[in-house]
Formats: C-alpha cells, structure tokens, sequence
C-alpha cells in the first residue's frame, strides 16, 4: 500500500495545487458573508475558531499517521472512551479537587492515558500482527466504544467543569484555539525540525529504505499511532468540554472529518506528504467553515452529513490521482 | 607497497545446497579502483552483500584495515566505513538534498533541532568539492535528474567518511554527460585516498576507471590483475569461458516458414528501442542479453502486462496495438514470466489451484460454471505429463514444492491450454538439474509438435543447448542474431556486452 | 455411525469455526435460560437469515481484503425509497407494486455497487473511503429522505404481498427459504463458477491472476457490485420484516456482518474463505448475540466482546499461516 502518487505537472496545476485551497476558503467565506449578515460578525468568527479546535488537535496526530501511510479510524471513538473515563473519574473526585485547578491536569492526564493505550494497540496490530491498518484501527473502534459503553452505561457524563477551559476566552480569542495553536506550532516543529519528523517522512516515502538506513520502522510507527490516539483524546476533552456533556454517540464518525481535514490540508493517504501548518489548520478551517455556513443557511442535519460525506469523497478522489498500487 | 584496505580471504557461501561463491580471495587498496565484472549469476552481487554486512559468509575471513571484519548488518558495515552504493538508490524523494544526506545523523541543536543552518553549509560545501550540478542543497531530491540524485547517494557515503566505495551498476540510468561527471567523480575521489569497487557489465568503462580488474565466473574468482593486462576480448573469454557440462536432450523437428508471431517494432520508455522479432512454427529462438537488457520488459510489454509505448504484435495473423493478457491467451499464446513467486504462482494455494487458472477458461459452460470434472482429469493429466511430485495435490500448496517441481507448475498450467507460442522467460533459474533436463525435453517436444517459443535466458550454455537460433539484446536493442550453426560463447558474449 | 465421525472431524478440520458454533450452543443449551424454546429458535433462524444474506454478500468483497462500509447505509436507503415507490406510487396496485417495490430497492444497490465499484477501479481509491463516503451520503440521505421529504420517521403500509417476505404468521418459512437461496447463489457463484475462480485467484496474487489472463478489474468491480446487490435483498427482508420503510434500518450491523465473515474464517488479506465459513460465522454470531442478550448482557458489552473476538480470529489467521510457510520453508530441499 505504499505508492508513491506522481506529481503534477504543469504551472497552472502546480499553481492551484499551491494556493487553491485558500482561493477556495475566499470564494467561500465571501458568498457566505452575502449570505448572512451574520457570518462576518467578529463572534461568528470566534465561534468557528472555538469549534475547530478539537478537531484541530486530532489532525494533529491523524497528519502523522497519514504521513506514514497509515490510517486510524478509531479516532472518534478514542474520544469517545476518554471521555467516559474522565467522566466516571469525575464522578468519583472528592469535591475540593473538583474546586482545585489541579482537577484538568487530572482530566487530561488521564485522557492521554486512554488515548495513548488505544494508540499503542493500534500500533502493535499493524506493525506485529501485519493486519491493514484499516482493519486495525476499525477493531480497536469497536472495542473502545463496546468497553466505553459498557463503563457508562446510559449515563450522560457532566463534563461542564472542562467547559472552564473549552469555553472560556481571553481577550476574546477562545482558549480551546489557543491550546490548539500551541500544539500546532510545537507539532509542526517536530515534524519539520527534528529527526523524529524528518525519519517519519522517510518511512513514508521508502519503508524500506528506512529500514535499511537503520530507522526502528516498528517502533517508530506504534510511537505515531499513540501519538494520535493521545492527541484524539485530548481534541475529545476539548469538544466534551464545549458540550458540557459526554452522551452515548459522542465522538461517532468523527475520524471522517479528521481524515478529510488531513487530506485537504495536504496530507496524502499513500504516504510522504503532509503538514501541519498551514495544512492542518487550512484543512480544518475550511471545514469548518463549510459547516458554519451551513448553519448560517439554515441547513437541515442531513445535508450536514451529505456534505461531509462528498467532501471526503472529492477529497480523497483527487489525492488518488496517479496510484499505482493493487486495487482493494 | 601500500597494505590492502581490505582482504577477502576464502570466502564461501551456499544457499539450500546450492553453492554459489567458491574460495574468493581478493585484495583491495588505497586509492584504487577495481573493476569486478562477470555474467549474470556470477555471485558478484552475493560477494558484494557479504562485504556489505547484508548476507554472512559460510567461511572465510575479511580484514579491514588490518583488523578483523565481520559486519552484522548493514550499518556495522556503514559505522566501518563501507558505503554501498545500489542500483536502486536508497534516497527519499519527498525530502531535501541535504535531509536525504545526513539521514541517519542529523547535527542537532536545543530540544533536538535540525540544526539545518549546519547542515546545509556542510552539504554545500561536499556539493561543491565534488562539483555536484545541485546549487541549493534545500532543494527536494524528487525534482533531481538521476545523474543529480546518484551524487547525493555518494555524498551521502561521504559524509559518513567512506574510505570503501561499492558501485554495482552506476551508469544505468545515467546520461553520457552524468557518466562523464560520474567519472571525473571517482579520479577525485581516489586522490582523497578512499578506494572503489566498481561492479558494471560496460566493459569499456571497467577498462577506463579501473587500476585492476577482477573476473568473476560461477562463483569462482578467475583471475586478478592490472586493467592494462586486459583487453575487451580477453576480458569476455574469461567471463563466458567454460567447458559445457551440460547435456541437452536431443529431438527430430524442423523449422517451418510460417511466422506464427511477431514483435513489431515495439519500444517501451527508454527501456526497449524499437523491437522486431519474427517467430516460426516449431521454432525455439533465444533471446540472450545481459541485466538491464531489456529481454524481459520487451516480453512483458509483448503480452500486454506492461504498457508499450509504440509498436505491435501479430498473432496468427491478428495485430495488436495494445495487447492484454487475455487477448493473447485467446490466440493461443503462454507466457512463463522470471520471477515465478511474485507472478507465476498463488503461492499459498494449492497445486490444482494452480494448475488450473489459466484452463478454466476453457472449461467454462453455461452460466459460467466450470465443468469441474473435466478440470480435474485435465488437473491429473497435467501432473502426471510435467512429473509433478506432489503427495496431495488438491492441498499441498505450491509454497512447500521444490522449485523445480513449482516451475512445473506454471509450465503445466500453461501446457493445459494447448497454446501454440510460448514465452518463457529464464525457465530454468533455480532449479536442479534433474528438473532442468526435464524442463528442457518438454519445450523441445512442444516445439517438434509444432509450437514456437520465445526463449529468454542468461545462460549462454543453455541457449546454444536448446535454440535454433539467438537474438542477443543489448540496452534495449537489437544487437545480434546468429545461427546454430555459428553459435559460440565468445560471439554471444561480445555481442551482449 | 464411525462416517459420521469422520466426517464430523473433516468439517472441524476445513471450517474450525464449526467448532465454536458447537461450543455455543452447548454454551446456550447448559446456561443461557429460556434459550431451548420454540420462541426463542424461531428467533435464531430469522436472525440467521437476516445476518446470513448480507454478509454472504460481503464475503466476496473481503475475499479481496477490501470493505464495503456502505451495505448498511443501502439497507436504510433502499428501505425507504422502496417504500415510497410502493405506498406512494403504486397505492392502488399492491401487486404491481411490490414488484416495484422490489426492483427499485435492487435498483438502489445496483447505484451504490456501480460506485463504489468505479471508485476503486477507476479512481484506483481504496475501498474503505470510497464506500465510508457512499455510506455517510447514503445515510444522510435516507434520513433526509424520510423525516423532510416525507414528514415520517417511517413509512408504514405496505402492499401484504410484498410484507409476506419478512415472513409474519403463516409464511414464516418465507424468508428462510430467501436467504437459503441467496446462500446458494453466493456459494454456486464461488465454488462452481469461473467467475468465483477470478476472485479467489485476485484475492490471493492479483499480478499471478493478470498475466494468466483474469480480468482483474472486471472482477474486482463485480465483487463490490455483488455485495451491494446482496445488501439489497437484505433490505427487503428488513423492510418486509418491519413492514415499513426505516432510513435508519441495520444502522448497527455493520459489526456482526464483519464479525460473521472474519470469525466465520473469511481471511482478512483475502484469498481464503468463503460463504460456508460465512454461514457457520453467521450461526455463530447470532448464538451468543441471542445467549447473551437472553442472560441479560448489553447491546455495547456484547459488541465489545465481538470485537475481542475478531481480534482473536485474525491472530489467529495470522499465527496459522505463518506456521504454515515456516514449517514448509524448512520440509522444502533445493
């Protein structure tokens, strides 16, 4: 499955592949804006910054994942297992930790628990057992959402301690945003200026020049699917944080989006491309700025998911341009 | 006298049984090229691994700068200062010039930073020495003509201090201009002291570069001595050279005139130049070549696995401009490709699975259902014809047969569509001698029934044993045909190389 | 009574699953209350039939080590056009309608099959995306189709001839007999066709499978073409079984088919496998969904535990033919 997809060719097509993304959120940010008056409001635009900001954190981790031609469809319900975790550990705190700010370092530290035991068995089926990540990740999907359920029940989880930090501002940017953008310009340093990064981009590349040039390609790969298990889990806290709550099919199907994100920003699904800025937070913006704009037309909830649905597919159609690979 | 860099004392190394380097002893010194040639299946690159840390030696020692050598991996070999340079080169295209050169060694800073500054000056500065066509070490390896990308891969070895450079078949892929840098490269480097092991089957190159030259020939190191010593001629006589020990089976047939299959004028990107080939009924034409030739690539695109660029094939009568696989089955053609684990076989199926995949479309009635009793006395007759050894042939799979009993396997299936043009491509390789006689009486009995073949093979003995005729193809084209009457090692070999 | 034995010991040997079926049932016979009822079989058999039809249907997608997420979503969609065309369309001809009825729910899988088909082949997408977003389309679309277009969460009253599928009151064997026949087809398909040949062929070596001169691509598009088509009788089945049409219809199979297919012993990297293991897979999965529901154990604990087991099977897949290609390396001389 690793293929390397062949280039374009061209100015023009080098040029749109370039910049076309953002000629693409312009034409749309500016129908919108005749659309309704609301949607070039300063609170709509924070409102966009606040929602997208879970979903940027998991892209975060996705990128590296599909950087190595791997893929992780546990994502949404990684999310959904930590949250129930820190859910019933909420439950069980002792009222004067609930008051202490020691309580989110709690929270998350347990989420990036969660997420990181997730994100290993994801990496050890793929790279000792040899089962297609796809198939992997679907499992351990399953397994994360029948044990989640099974840990809840048919409570709903009061996580609005956590809207502390999801919802609140300062200087009216959205904290949530803030903490993505840290993590992003941390993450991209990684990718970009380490040896961590520069050997996962080998990997994707040439696996098996990487592993003859002496990179641990096992290691490495199970270190980036908990990676991203643990960056599921935190965009997973963040979301639950803005809803206040953890219900039954929270988190479902959300590793669609991530993926789309991913992909729009650049990353490809066969490996050897991708960032994280600007790709990530492009892929993610324009995302979300489809949905807010959907709801600024009044959109019914199923066009919502038709139309992440045709984005996935267009965005993915378009990365397989020039695969060469066997057809399954 | 200069002391030798590294000796090579006895070295020995079989595979299954099957010996494959006898005894080599072989010197390297400072400074020095020397040349290594010899045919296909000679063990250079086995003798190469060895010293690479790939592969370990059965017996036999190697000393590096005096000391005791014995590489685990690869990257012993690398850390000891042996730098391999492959045909396939090891860069990552999505990855600057730079990042492909300090890959395994990065110069960090605080927190783990790249320190790119660094590296990029440290690279320009190699780029430059070597007087690389690469200005801007940032620039992506994927954007770099091959003759580019080549530099990097021996900066690459450079930089971690190499004082042994291999070189297995560098000027492939290479432009005459890159070749020339290529060499101008290697004088530079010898002056800085490192010393190079050239592998090439481009005799007049191995001639140019090398201070000595080393021949290679089934395993065994045939002689050793200074390039001027040698000349083309005497060069290819101790590569081919060898008594025929082989005894080939013998039959009564004659050639038609009528052409059953032909090859026109078919070219495939820069890998196969304008092809033609004319094939009669009850003829066995050999195709000899060397690595690289592009035999089988002209086969493969002949039968529609590959796409051609230009040309077409005529079978029976009926062009093709773009052949599929399907198409020539149906006109009645086979084709054995070289590499039967990848392409010929299922391998985790069984030998009647096997056996019966290209039959079924014959055996297919109404509704597409397959006539599963006749199948299965065909399966039996093709196992009992080939002398298939099989203790169960509806379960066995094929991956536990012996290589000469799978290659019956994929001859058999083939057989069993009674097809009248054969393409097999090296049908012997791998395979004991037993079997190989076997191999060889079927396809001559095929072809005294009237079929023709296309017989592709490395082993110059074998042809001259089994064809008619040999066309001899050489870096994409056309060099030769000769006639039995005029076979001999010494002409196929000048003619390949 | 010793052939019996024997061949008791050859079905173990070629379908292990077959084991576990056993232990199932005995596990359900020994503790699972009310398990041994007439009530409770007939239920058996119905779900059977209904997880049977379309995981026969994605057994010739997995056999290609592809997916197809999109078999449940052609339930949901099928489901609810097909009950407009028949109570909308045809309100006063309830036997023209079913017919109807039928064919537009085939019709429906034929639509997704075709793109989910051309995707891969064409486009060279991997199965898993393209049929996700066909899925999440189909979905949505369902779910739009029937609350806006319609004003219904479901759509009720359907003709009686085309409900007497499903199999209520008298025409119980009606359903049985479908996906029986369906199984059949799969099966013939595979076992006794040229066609079933190709795909088993491509599934192991896709480049062996070309140059022996398989139409790879025709194939590969058939398999996903087949599983849609298979989705859709199972739509009908659902549909006539709930006697209305339901946009979020087998919205949670998409474990079980799986699980039916890879635990049945369908080989995730293809090749292996068939719609016999799929069968005893199926029987399985629907014994200890019934057992454990019966003791009392949630719908999410129960797909917990059918994950585990998934895991396990493809371990165990895993396990097995290494052995296999080791023990033989180390026989084979030359």
């Amino acid at each position: 499955m690793n293929s390397m997809a062949k280039g374009q060719t061209g100015k023009a097509a080098g040029f749109l592949s370039r910049y076309g993304l953002y000629l693409v959120i312009a034409i749309m940010v500016v129908a919108l804006c005749f659309v309704n008056k609301n949607f070039a409001t300063y609170s709509n635009f924070m409102l966009i910054l606040q929602q997208m900001a879970p979903f940027g954190v998991a892209t975060i981790g996705m990128i590296f994942v599909l950087i190595t031609a791997g893929i992780d469809i546990s994502a949404g319900r990684v999310m959904f297992i930590s949250g129930v975790v820190v859910g019933e550990i909420l439950l069980k705190l002792p009222a004067s930790v609930l008051e202490s700010p020691f309580v989110f370092v709690i929270c998350f530290g347990a989420a990036i628990l969660v997420g990181g035991a997730f994100g290993m068995m994801n990496g050890l089926l793929i790279t000792k057992l040899k089962i297609y990540p796809f198939m992997a990740t679907l499992l351990m999907g399953y397994i994360a959402r029948g044990l989640g359920l099974t840990i809840a029940g048919n409570t709903k989880y009061d996580v609005s301690i956590l809207g502390t930090i999801s919802n609140s501002r300062i200087f009216g940017v959205p904290v949530a945003f803030l903490i993505f953008v840290v993590l992003a310009v941390l993450m991209n340093y990684v990718l970009r200026c380490t040896t961590f990064g520069k050997h996962t981009m080998a990997i994707g590349n040439n696996k098996a020049a990487a592993a003859q040039i002496g990179i641990r390609v096992d290691r490495h790969m199970i270190i980036i699917y908990m990676m991203c298990g643990v960056f599921s889990a935190i965009g997973g806290l963040l979301s639950a944080g803005q809803i206040s709550e953890v219900f039954t099919t929270f988190g479902e199907n959300n590793e669609f989006q991530i993926i789309s994100s991913a992909v729009i920003g650049g990353a490809s699904m066969f490996g050897g491309k991708g960032s994280i800025l600007p790709g990530a937070v492009v892929g993610v913006l324009l995302i979300q700025v489809v949905l807010n704009g959907l709801g600024m037309l009044n959109a019914s909830v199923y066009i919502y998911n038709v139309v992440r649905g045709v984005i996935i597919f267009l965005a993915v159609a378009i990365d397989c341009i020039g695969f060469e690979g066997e057809l399954r | 006298m200069k002391d030798a860099v590294l000796q090579l004392n006895g070295i020995c190394k079989g595979f299954f049984g099957v010996q494959v380097l006898y005894d080599i002893s072989l010197d390297l010194f400072e400074g020095e090229v020397l040349g290594l040639v010899g045919e296909n299946g000679a063990g250079k690159s086995t003798l190469m691994n060895i010293v690479g840390g790939v592969l370990p030696s059965d017996a036999g020692t190697m000393k590096l700068g005096g000391r005791e050598y014995k590489p685990q991996s690869p990257q012993t070999a690398t850390q000891a200062g042996i730098s391999f340079i492959h045909q396939e080169l090891s860069l990552f295209t999505n990855m600057s010039v730079a990042e492909n050169i300090y890959i395994d060694g990065y110069p960090t800073g605080l927190f783990g930073r790249v320190d790119k500054k660094k590296m990029y000056q440290e690279a320009g500065k190699y780029l430059e020495k070597y007087h690389v066509d690469v200005k801007n070490p940032g620039v992506q390896v994927g954007e770099l003509p091959m003759g580019s990308r080549q530099m990097i891969e021996i900066i690459k070895a450079l930089v971690k201090e190499t004082k042994i450079l291999i070189f297995d078949e560098p000027t492939t892929s290479l432009s005459n201009r890159e070749k020339e840098i290529l060499f101008e490269t290697i004088g530079e480097l010898k002056k800085n002291g490192i010393s190079i092991i050239y592998i090439s089957h481009i005799l007049e190159d191995v001639l140019k570069l090398s201070d000595r030259i080393s021949v290679l020939r089934d395993g065994h190191i045939i002689e050793t001595k200074k390039a001027q010593e040698w000349s083309r001629e005497s060069l290819i006589r101790d590569m081919v050279g060898r008594s025929l020990k082989q005894v080939y089976p013998t039959i009564e047939k004659t050639t038609g005139s009528k052409v059953l299959y032909s090859i026109n004028h078919v070219s495939c990107a820069g890998l196969v130049k304008d092809v033609s080939i004319e094939l009669h009924e009850g003829e066995i034409l050999g195709v000899f070549g060397l690595m690289g030739a592009g035999r089988s690539e002209l086969v493969r695109a002949a039968f529609g696995v590959d796409p051609m660029e230009s040309g077409s094939v005529t079978i029976g009568g009926k062009e093709y401009a773009r052949p599929t696989p399907s198409d020539c089955i149906q006109e009645g053609m086979a084709f054995i490709t070289e590499n039967r684990r990848e392409e010929g076989l299922m391998m985790p199926k069984s030998v009647n699975d096997n056996i019966a995949m290209v039959m079924e479309r014959n055996l297919t009635g109404k509704f597409g259902v397959i006539d599963s009793r006749k199948e299965q006395e065909l399966t039996g007759n093709v196992i009992a014809a080939m002398g298939i050894k099989t203790a169960d042939p509806k379960s066995q799979p094929v991956n536990s047969l012996s290589g000469g009993n799978q290659q019956k396997v994929v001859i058999g299936k083939w057989v069993a569509t009674n097809p009248k043009i054969f393409i097999v491509d090296e049908p012997t390789r791998g395979i004991d001698v037993g079997a190989k006689y076997e191999i060889y009486k079927l396809l001559l009995k095929l072809a005294a029934e009237g079929a023709a073949i296309l017989f592709i093979s490395s082993e110059m003995e074998e042809l001259m044993g089994m064809c008619d005729r040999i066309l001899v193809m050489k870096d994409g084209s056309l060099a030769g045909s000769i006639e039995k009457a005029e076979f001999s090692q010494e002409t196929l070999g000048r003619m390949a190389l | 009574m010793k052939k019996t034995g024997v061949a008791v010991k050859k079905v173990i040997l070629d379908y292990p699953i077959a084991l576990f079926v056993l232990l199932a049932v005995l596990f359900g016979v020994l503790f699972v209350p009310h398990f041994v009822s007439v009530y409770n079989m007939k239920n058996i058999c119905l779900q059977l039939c209904d997880l049977l039809v379309i995981a026969c249907g994605y057994t010739f997608v997995e056999l290609n080590a592809g997916t197809d997420l999109s078999c449940t979503s052609i339930l949901a969609v099928g489901s609810v056009v097909g009950a407009y065309v028949m109570v909308f369309l045809f309100p006063e001809a309830p036997l023209l309608g079913t017919v109807a009825g039928i064919v537009t729910i085939l019709f429906v899988g034929a639509i997704f099959g075709a793109i989910n088909g051309l995707a891969v082949v064409r486009l060279k997408m991997p199965s898993f995306i393209a049929s996700m977003a066909t899925m999440l389309i189909g979905a949505a679309f369902a779910t739009w189709f029937a609350s806006f277009a319609l004003g219904k969460t479901s759509i009720g009253g359907l003709p009686q001839s085309f409900i007497v599928l499903g199999g209520s009151g008298n025409y119980f064997f009606v359903p049985i007999i479908i996906a029986l026949c369906m199984w059949g087809l799969a099966d013939f398909l595979l076992k006794r066709t040229k066609f079933g040949r190709d795909v088993y062929s491509v599934g192991t070596n896709p480049k062996a499978a070309h140059i022996s001169g398989i139409k790879v691509k025709k194939t590969v598009f058939w398999m996903f073409m087949l599983c849609a088509l298979f989705a859709a009788v199972e739509s009908i089945l659902l549909t006539a079984r709930n006697q209305a049409g339901m946009s979020n219809l087998g919205s949670t199979m998409f474990l079980n088919i799986v699980s039916a297919v890879v635990i049945g012993g369908t080989s995730v990297s293809g090749g292996f496998g068939g719609v016999r293991q799929t069968f005893l897979g199926s029987l399985f999965i629907v014994l200890i969904n019934n057992a454990m529901n019966l003791i009392g154990v949630e719908w999410y604990t129960i797909m917990l535990v059918q994950g585990l087991l998934i895991l396990l099977a493809t371990i165990l897949d895993y396990m097995v033919k290494n052995s296999r290609y080791r023990v033989k390396k180390a026989v084979k001389e030359e």
